[in-house]
This record gives structure tokens, sequence and C-alpha cells, in this order.
């Protein structure tokens, strides 16, 4: 079926739908109908092409958390700010002293909580970081039976993301193993799903904004 | 355009506004035009589509003013012809674009792949999706990413950000494991978006899928919007009044499923129609495309809301996904369109990734009004209610209330008649609700003369009473016995008019059943 060119108004955004087999089948066709009859429109998805193709750095992907907003299994966070209590605040100072209230966990007496803060491309455990440190969520307990956290917010400025796994209590964690294998089981069971876990965003601001 | 007046298309035209003939002829010709559209055998509803061309004109714009037929004909005869022809293009076109882009030429099936997306599949609507995420992000991830990337990089304003990437990543597949109100939602999403590759396209596969409960929910869509409400209103001609219209839609889906393509196709030809009135839609495709996708989304949220929360229907959805050749082929496309349409969303929240909210919008929530009545499950106490009529009223009366439910104000008989109703056939009734009838005018108007030949045939005895005879009330109650429904009481007086009225009941039918047959 013909009819007239339209190529020209053919979007980025729908030629980078069909190159990525996105595009509902009428947007394809006025695509292939206008790389049919246009040059300029065959370049321009070339050049595209090209951007979308290049070279991507490979990512670690040892610790696999969900981003903010998304929880997994039973569980759900609000960032309390130590110096004002407004929930759902989430500008810092840097070093400034942030609470997490952690609620709906199961089991807390046979779960313990890992903290983890992400640094560049990769995530970093900061709780706990030894034996003595290693105890159950429980003794986190608030008055309303959540779970309260105490942290404090890296010095670097701009998006900063913390995480929270509730790992089983046992087994326990081997605490001879180098960092790099010790909790290895724990990102096996993220992976799988077993473990709750959430993560937040805190927007660290220079003390002068 | 591809057809031109001089061939067979411009044959149907001139038959079509020629000196307006016969109307049969006309509706015939503008079926054969027609034809792409799948409404296209409902004469009725093309002898209404005609109507209203006729009736409401396209405005003068320079695109429908182009002289398609003979000189010498008027300028509205000019714009129905050209009305009939584009739509008659668009129906083509949509038709294409199904064979085209939705069918098997375009995925190729391999055995190993298939078997894997089979394979894979089978984990993520199982019980423990999570056991299947290795296989989904080694299959699907690398793809997922480049749509991101599409996405980040179409995307307005200051982009996405420099975790959108990583957000993506980290939630592909937690998304599909456990996304949506239950947990299942964003699974069912994927599964009906590779259904809609398959069969004979994105609605036709809800057709055999959904079950009968789906139809309050796609009914009540159809009256939510006053443009749905007038293309329902087209669709049926009659009864007046979108709630009984509903029920009637609602009637005619139960019984046959597959009306619901000629509906959605009806729904797509009518958006059509607005956009010439109003000036716009001359681009092939774009009306057509746009309103297809909602339709499709409409339907597939009806359908996750359902499958999401009926274990017998899940299981059904995964065997209708597994039944599906080139399957890796599809689940790839549908991953895809899936993908970029979350990434979309989550542009347009400004980059949140929320697990409640599903990538297809939800449907609105359950549907609080009574379904539909059913001749089957009523018949007996309706066939009794219907002789009392009978014998109190002209037929014909309330055939002009199911028409018209406003026709009743103005007929006491019928309202103490309708007051007699028992309620389990009447809508609703309580302190802050009228008392309304919908339901069974929507039920009368699709059984049509079905019911009163019931009548005619079981109160026989009714029609062989004499009149004239004494004591008529303790005749009519033993000629009745056994087939009146105690719910209704018998009628008392007025009995010699009533049973000459009923004496005629089987004339009145074979006269509204010719009637119905003229052309």
């Amino acid at each position: 079926m013909s009819g007239p060119d339209h190529s020209a108004d053919i979007s980025d955004a729908t030629l980078l739908a069909y190159l990525v087999e996105a595009a509902s089948p009428w947007q394809a066709e006025r695509v292939e109908q206008g790389l049919r009859r246009s040059f300029e429109l065959r370049e321009r998805l070339a050049v595209l092409s090209q951007r979308l193709d290049a070279p991507q750095e490979p990512q670690p992907l040892g610790w696999r958390l969900p981003p903010p907003g998304l929880v997994l299994g039973p569980a759900h966070a609000a960032v309390h700010l130590a110096h004002a209590a407004a929930l759902g605040t989430d500008s810092v100072r840097p070093g400034q002293v942030f609470r997490v209230r952690v609620q709906g966990v199961v089991d807390p007496e046979q779960r313990r909580p890992v903290i983890l803060t992400q640094r560049g491309e990769g995530w970093e455990v900061i709780h706990p970081r030894a034996e003595v440190h290693d105890r159950p969520l429980c003794d986190n307990r608030d008055r309303d039976d959540g779970f309260l956290f105490r942290l404090k917010a890296r010095s670097d400025m701009g998006r900063q993301r913390w995480a929270f796994a509730f790992q089983p209590w046992l087994p326990r964690p081997d605490w001879s193993l180098p960092e790099a294998d010790r909790w290895r089981g724990l990102q096996d069971d993220l992976f799988h799903g077993l473990v709750p876990a959430l993560s937040l965003e805190l927007q660290v601001v220079s003390p002068g904004s | 355009m591809a057809n031109s007046p001089e061939s067979g298309p411009g044959f149907a035209l001139a038959s079509i506004v020629a000196g307006h003939g016969p109307a049969g002829e006309r509706v015939e010709a503008l079926s054969e035009l027609l034809s792409a559209w799948r409404f296209h055998g409902d004469r009725a509803l093309l002898s209404r589509l005609l109507e209203l061309l006729e009736r409401h004109p396209l405005p003068a714009q320079p695109q429908v003013d182009a002289p398609l037929l003979a000189p010498g004909a008027t300028v509205e005869d000019n714009r129905l012809a050209w009305a009939c022809l584009h739509l008659a293009d668009r129906g083509r076109w949509v038709r294409q674009m199904e064979r085209r882009q939705w069918q098997a030429s375009r995925f190729r099936g391999q055995a190993g792949p298939d078997l894997d997306a089979a394979a894979a599949w089978g984990e993520l609507l199982s019980p423990m999706p999570w056991a299947g995420r290795a296989r989904w992000e080694r299959d699907q991830l690398a793809a997922v990413l480049r749509v991101a990337r599409a996405v980040a990089m179409s995307a307005p304003g200051e982009g996405l950000g420099a975790f959108f990437l990583d957000d993506v990543r980290e939630s592909f597949f937690p998304r599909l494991a456990v996304g949506g109100n239950s947990g299942r939602e964003e699974r069912l999403d994927l599964a009906f978006r590779t259904l809609e590759t398959g069969g004979d396209g994105p609605i036709a596969c809800y057709v055999g899928l959904l079950p009968p409960t789906s139809m309050g929910h796609l009914c009540r869509g159809a009256v939510l919007r006053p443009a749905s409400r007038r293309t329902l209103r087209l669709y049926l001609g009659h009864p007046a009044g979108a709630e009984a219209q509903r029920y009637l839609l609602w009637s005619q889906l139960l019984a046959e499923p597959d009306r619901l393509v000629p509906f959605c196709d009806l729904q797509l030809a009518r958006q059509l129609l607005y956009a010439w009135k109003r000036g716009t839609g001359w681009k092939m495709g774009k009306i057509e495309g746009r309103n297809l996708s909602a339709l499709t989304g409409r339907l597939r949220a009806v359908a996750i809301r359902l499958a999401a929360s009926d274990d017998v229907l899940f299981e059904r959805v995964l065997g209708a996904v597994l039944a599906l050749p080139a399957l890796a082929a599809r689940t790839r496309v549908a991953v895809a369109r899936q993908t970029w349409s979350w990434c979309w969303e989550v542009c347009h929240r400004g980059g949140d990734v929320e697990l409640l909210h599903t990538t297809t919008a939800p449907c609105l929530g359950d549907d609080p009004t009574p379904g539909p009545l059913e001749w089957g499950e009523h018949g007996a106490l309706l066939r009794t209610w219907l002789c009392k009529v009978a014998l109190r009223m002209e037929p014909r009366i309330l055939d002009r209330w199911v028409e018209d439910h406003d026709s009743h104000r103005q007929d006491s008989t019928l309202n103490r008649l309708l007051l007699e109703l028992p309620a389990q056939l009447v809508d609703a009734s309580g302190p802050m609700k009228r008392r309304s009838y919908h339901r069974l005018r929507a039920l009368l108007a699709w059984l049509g003369p079905r019911p009163w030949v019931e009548v005619a045939e079981v109160f026989q005895p009714v029609a062989d009473l004499d009149p004239t005879a004494r004591g008529l009330p303790g005749k009519l109650a033993a000629a009745v016995a056994g087939s009146w429904h105690p719910a209704i009481g018998l009628p008392r007086g007025g009995l010699p008019r009533g049973v000459r009225r009923f004496r005629g009941l089987s004339d009145w039918i074979e006269g509204e059943r010719r009637r119905d047959e003229r052309p």
C-alpha cells in the first residue's frame, strides 16, 4: 500500500523503537516505507544504530540489589533525618547522620541486617564489618515494632545509594574469608530472591546550598 | 489511495450514493466495499452507519471535497463516497498490518531457542519464578539494556540519570518475578504481549482466552467514555440508554465472544470518522494505530487483572504461551515492547522505579453491578410476567419501552406491571437508587420475539378460553395452572378484553417477524 512520503515526520524515538524491535506494527511499517524512499532517513537510522550499539563497559554483577522503590520480600523503609524528623526528606549534608526505619521484615530474631553502600560501579558492605558487630535484626527494634538504623552519609556529593539485605542468621558468615568471598552466599540468595532487600537513595548536598 | 472509483470499489460507491436507491442494495454495496472491516457482515449495523454518514456528513474540507464521483454528483454524495472509500482503504490497512506484522512470516521458529524459551516461560509462570532468573537474564538482559539505552537516547530534558541503566538491569527480573499487587501482574503482562503476536491479531487473541467473568469489565469500559458510548449506540442500534446498552453488549459477548472483534473494529472506524470531522486523521495508520494500541492495552489490563487472581486462567495463559510457534522470537519482541513501555513509564515518573505500578495501566476495580439477566435462569418468571403484560396491554407498548425507557412514564399500566416485577429482575432499588430495569430491557432487546413466542406456546390454553364465559378468573387460573410462576399475581380485572388481546398475540408476533425480515 503506497502513500505520501512522511519520512521527515519520523522521530528519532520511533527510529530507535524500530531498531530495538519495540515499534508497533504501524510504526514499523511507516519506518520501512520511509527507509525505502529516503536516503536521509537511512542515514539517520545508521547514525542512531551506531550510537545505540557503541561498546559498553561490562558491569560487575556480584551484588544484585533492587533499585530504590523496588522491594524484594515483605519489607518497606522510610528515611528519617537525625536533626529533622520529617519522613521522606532525602537531602542530607556530607557526613550527616540519617536514620532509616524498616518495617515488615518477618522473623527478626533469625535475620541479620547487612547494610551496603554503592561506590562507583560496585557495592561495599559497611555493616557488619567484623564478627563482633554481627547482631540479629531484633537488636535494632524500636518502640513501634520497626527497626531503626543510624547511618552517616558519605562525604561525596550528589546521589548516594544505600541498600539493606536481611540475611537469615544461620549459617553465619565465615569471617576468616576475604570480604569478596565472605558474602557469596548472600549474593546467591539475593540473586534468587530469597532474601528481603531494599535500597534507598539520598541526595547529598554541600553545606552552603 | 489504491482504489479508484472506476474499478470495483467505484461501482460499489455508485451503488451506495447514486440516487439513494433501495436500502438493501446500498447496504450490500457498503458491505462489499468495507469487507476488510470485521463488522462488514452486520447488515443492520451497516445500515445505521450509512444513515449516520448521511445524517452527519463530513464537513467541507479540501481532503474530502476532491471529486470522486461522476460530474454532476452533489457535494454531499461526493463526501459520502469519500468517507466510504477511505474507510475501506483504512480497513484494508489495518488487516494488512495484522497479517504482515503479527503473524507467522515475521517470527521464524528455531528448534533450540524455542525449546529454551518454553523452559523459561515454564519457570517464570511457576510458583517459583526466581528459579528462572539466570536463564531470562542470559537470553534477554542484553536486549533489555539495548531498549533502555534507546529510551535514554530519546528521553527529553536532562535524560534519565546515571543510575538508569543500572536500575533497568537490576529491576528487569525482580519486576517480572514479583511486580504488581499480587506478584503476578508483570509476568502476565509479558505473557499477554507475547500472545498478542500470535493468532489473528492482538484483539482476537483475547477472545478465546478471556472467561465470561471478564465481559462485565469489558462492557463497563465500553460505556465509560462518551466516544465509546456513541460507538456502542451505533453498534447495537437499540435500546436507548448507556446502561441497557452495556447489558445488551454484555449478553451478546457472553453468548458470542467473537463479537468482541467486530465491536473493536467499529471503535477504530468510528474514531476515524470523528478525526475526519475534526479535520485530522489524514495520515494513514496514525488514528487506527493509536486506537488499536489503546484497545489492546485495555483488553490486556482486564486479562491481567483476572488472571492474576484466577489460578485456572493463569494456567491457561501459560498453556497458550507454550503453544505458540516461534516462541523465542515472539518472546524477544514482547520483552522489547514491554521494556520500552516500562522505561518510558519510569521516564514520565522522573526516574522512580515503582514495584506496584504495572507496565500496562491497571483496569478499574471490580464491577459492583450485577451481571445481565439470563433467559435460562429467569425464563419461567419472565414468561409469566410477559403473559400478564399480554393480558393487560398491547405488547407493542412493552416493545416501545425496550427501545426507549422513557416511554413508560406515559403508560400507567406498564408502570404498575413493572412495579410487580420481583427483585431479582430489577437492577437495583434502595433508598438512594431509583428502581431501574436496564438488564430486563437489554435481555428483551437481545432476545427479540423469542420470549413472546414462548409465551404464546406455553400459555396457549389462555387463547382457547371463551372471553364471554362466566367465571373467567377461575377458568384462567385453571388454564395456566402448572405454567404460571407463583411470584407473579394472576390478573383479576379486565379479563374478557385481556383474553381477546392474548388471542391476537400470535398475529402480532408474526407481523413483527415480517417487519424484522424486511430489508
